[in-house]
């Protein structure tokens, strides 16, 4: 009730925007989008790893129960993807990666909008289809998932309020990209991404860039050798980014309400026709009974199990609407909360596990 | 009407008292002497309180978590709808017996025969019956 008294624009100044930095691989991205963030006094939020949703608050590290879950549920990780990019859970990656991209673009909008800092995003959800792109010439993922990629990511920036202000763009010739590559030394790595795939990546940038200049600015740096940051940041106080571009009129408070957002955006979409995303009630009851009697050896979820030290008397006045967890704020939807909403047909019955 | 079905005024006094809602002494542990408002209001409790516990089941999560506004919830929704559904039952039942008194005023000429509360014996009531019978054929004309 009390944020009708807490202005939003009172915390905005100068640089309260979102830039987000798009580039080649392995082409010094990272550590740019990090100085570029200290240099204006923002927050960096870093390139999206598996790693982010796939251990949780106990410190379970779901790959070390890989072997007890169904195929379809054993999420890889990069390097899983790596070395095996011809698995079929290559495409269940790459779906977790868009899902969480998009989540991760909507708590940068409201980190700005919350704290009046503004943020630099390493990699964002419009600029993840270069990925699915490529992977689809190598034939990592099928058909059919690569229409429902495309789908969802309408979906997504359906949803999605406020355009960065700025994209960035740094663009390594593909020798670069391999040569450093090969200097990271995954011999995984060196194999599953090969010249095709990083020439389909920058293919796919080129296009990307024209959907960008529709709503934000761009700036695009050939970065076949890292470049000074501080000569950027003299290029981005040159432009003029005191916009407010407003892409669905009316509809700004989806980025103060990201639960709401998700679920109008990423809901349960059939994927019947997608071999590799479907999964058989059967499959989602194993599922459910690996996660209670090894994963989490409870028969409640994150938040509530009282063994591992959480107390039940904190969410005695929780009133939550469009999700279960303890906290009100989550910041992926496929760390912890995707559980919480997680049935099969026979949930209701199952007293196999009764802690 | 032979004397053995006769009851005399005590016993029908008695029988007409006996096991009635209005009458039944009221206690806290039997809710039919409850009044009906009360008693159904808290069914519907207890059914809410029901949910809760399977919605929170069903939700992977202990009975106490968001008890408190669910309980509220069920309070007002399900207490509510009790609570007026017992008045208006109440409510209903007086208006029904009222009407079936006043019919009974305007028309006593329908009711004769609960002036005669031990009824009438078959003989009144039944025409008589003489049978024929195969074996006696000569009486049949």
């Amino acid at each position: 009730m009390l944020n009708v008294l807490d202005d939003t624009k009172a915390r905005m100044h100068a640089n309260s925007k979102l830039i987000v930095v798009e580039g080649s691989v392995a082409c010094g991205k990272s550590q740019f989008a990090q100085e570029l963030a200290d240099s204006l006094d923002m927050l960096y939020m870093p390139d999206f790893r598996m790693e982010s949703v796939l251990i949780d608050r106990y410190g379970n590290d779901m790959r070390d129960y890989y072997h007890l879950f169904p195929k379809v549920f054993r999420v890889p990780d990069l390097n899983m993807f790596f070395k095996s990019p011809l698995d079929s859970t290559s495409a269940v990656m790459q779906d977790r990666i868009q899902e969480c991209r998009w989540e991760q673009y909507m708590n940068a909008l409201a980190h700005i909008l919350n704290t009046g800092q503004g943020v630099v995003l390493d990699r964002s959800f419009y600029g993840d289809h270069v990925f699915a792109n490529a992977m689809r010439a190598k034939n990592y993922i099928g058909e059919e998932y690569f229409n429902h990629y495309y789908y969802m990511r309408k979906r997504g920036d359906k949803t999605i309020p406020l355009m960065p202000h700025l994209f960035i763009y740094l663009k390594a010739p593909v020798e670069v990209s391999l040569r450093n590559i090969q200097k990271r030394g995954n011999p995984d790595e060196i194999k599953t991404v090969d010249e095709t795939y990083l020439k389909i990546v920058e293919a796919s940038y080129t296009d990307a860039l024209k959907e960008f200049r529709r709503y934000s600015h761009v700036l695009a740096y050939d970065w076949s050798t890292p470049g000074n940051t501080d000569s950027v940041v003299a290029d981005i106080e040159k432009i003029e980014m005191d916009f407010y571009h407003e892409k669905v009129h009316g509809e700004v408070t989806r980025a103060t309400n990201k639960i709401f957002a998700r679920i109008e955006t990423f809901p349960n979409v059939l994927a019947h026709e997608v071999s590799e995303l479907y999964y058989t009630p059967i499959e989602a009851q194993e599922m459910i009974d690996a996660m209670q009697k090894h994963v989490l050896k409870s028969r409640y979820a994150h938040g509530y199990i009282k063994e591992r030290g959480d107390d039940l008397m904190k969410p005695l006045m929780n009133f939550r609407f469009g999700h279960s967890m303890p906290e009100i704020w989550y910041e992926y939807y496929w760390k912890e909360a995707w559980y919480h909403d997680f049935f099969s047909l026979s949930s209701a019955i199952n007293a196999q596990y009764n802690h | 009407m032979s004397e053995v079905s006769r009851i005399s005024d005590e016993e029908y006094a008695r029988r007409e008292s006996y096991l009635r809602d209005p009458i039944l002494p009221f206690t806290w542990f039997n809710p039919y002497t409850w009044a009906p408002h009360y008693r159904l209001s808290s069914a519907g409790l207890g059914m809410g309180l029901l949910l809760i516990y399977n919605y929170n089941r069903f939700m992977k999560r202990p009975f106490t978590v968001s008890l408190v506004p669910q309980f509220a919830v069920a309070m007002v929704s399900l207490g509510g709808v009790g609570f007026f559904w017992g008045k208006f039952q109440a409510h209903y039942r007086k208006l029904e017996a009222a009407y079936v008194d006043h019919y009974m005023n305007l028309h006593p000429e329908y009711y004769d025969q609960f002036k005669d509360r031990a009824g009438r014996p078959y003989s009144q009531i039944l025409e008589p019956w003489y049978p024929r019978r195969g074996y006696y054929p000569k009486f049949d004309e």
